[in-house]
């Protein structure tokens, strides 16, 4: 589904809390799929899991139903699936709304962490003094993610993107939009 | 003549206990009302968390604004009502 992408260029009805009028936004990116991996491989145990218990008690003939009722384990295997509805929800939640966006002014970071904490960090193109991308491991290049670091001359002086997809394309993107920039504000 | 009865063997003394004994344990100790006293707290603290999450989501949606936010404020509130649901069925179980 493309609005669930984590690579959306030139995305069309996507804004931005403090998004100007006249602001274009570029790129939206999010971490890539694959550093989804960890959570989804989480929730395929934890669908397993009950299923796997079922068939060890089953071949070990102990017989459950009979000091359990079966109402009861019906509502205690809910309960697990439950959890792990929360747990598969509240990481794909994590993941969808920590975005990076471009614009043609600014670079921002939006960072949810946990149920309260945001933090969103921007810098201009003005204080932005260097760009860098870099693939770090065998993933990065497999699968054409990476990480793309940005010196700049504000008080946070660095800012990452962190494992956004095609860093190659972005930093070129990147670059010329913040050559134009500064050429139209000489 | 006096009927001796010969003292348990240690192999009688370690046995596990049988699918009988568990069940009289069971009902002895109200164990199902226990079990049933945990599933209520533990459905009413994940509805409690299900309603955070939603007013996360709606902190979320405020801040970036895009086609997929309406999907997850519905899987949002379905999560909600499928805990509020699950806890009547608990409620009424004995």
């Amino acid at each position: 589904m493309a609005i669930f992408n984590a690579f959306l260029y030139y995305p069309k009805n996507v804004h931005f809390e403090s998004q100007e009028e006249a602001e274009k936004v570029h790129f939206i990116l999010r971490r890539h799929p694959i550093t989804n991996l960890g959570w989804i491989i989480g929730s395929i145990i934890m669908i397993l899991l009950p299923l796997v218990i079922m068939e060890l008690l089953r071949g070990a003939n102990i017989d459950t139903f009979k000091f359990f009722p079966p109402r009861y384990q019906f509502i205690c295997i809910l309960l697990w699936y439950l959890l792990t509805i929360i747990f598969t929800f509240e990481s794909f939640l994590i993941w969808y709304f920590n975005v990076y966006i471009i614009t043609d002014k600014r670079l921002i970071d939006i960072d949810f962490r946990g149920f309260w904490r945001k933090r969103v960090s921007e810098a201009s193109f003005d204080s932005v003094e260097d760009v860098t991308y870099e693939t770090n491991n065998f993933l990065h290049i497999l699968f054409d993610y990476g990480n793309i670091l940005m010196q700049t001359a504000a008080e946070k002086a660095e800012f990452e993107f962190e494992s956004i997809p095609k860093p190659g394309l972005v930093h070129d993107t990147l670059t010329n939009l913040i050559e134009d920039y500064k050429k139209q504000n000489d | 003549m006096t009927n001796i009865q010969s003292p348990p063997t240690l192999e009688k003394m370690i046995s596990p206990p049988s699918i009988d004994q568990l069940n009289e344990v069971v009902s002895i100790l109200h164990v199902f009302a226990v079990v049933k006293g945990f599933m209520v707290v533990f459905l009413l603290v994940y509805i409690i968390i299900s309603a955070v999450i939603i007013k996360q989501i709606y902190l979320m949606t405020n801040t970036i604004k895009g086609p997929g936010n309406q999907i997850i404020i519905l899987l949002g509130y379905a999560n909600l009502i499928i805990a509020i649901l699950i806890f009547v069925i608990v409620l009424f179980i004995s």
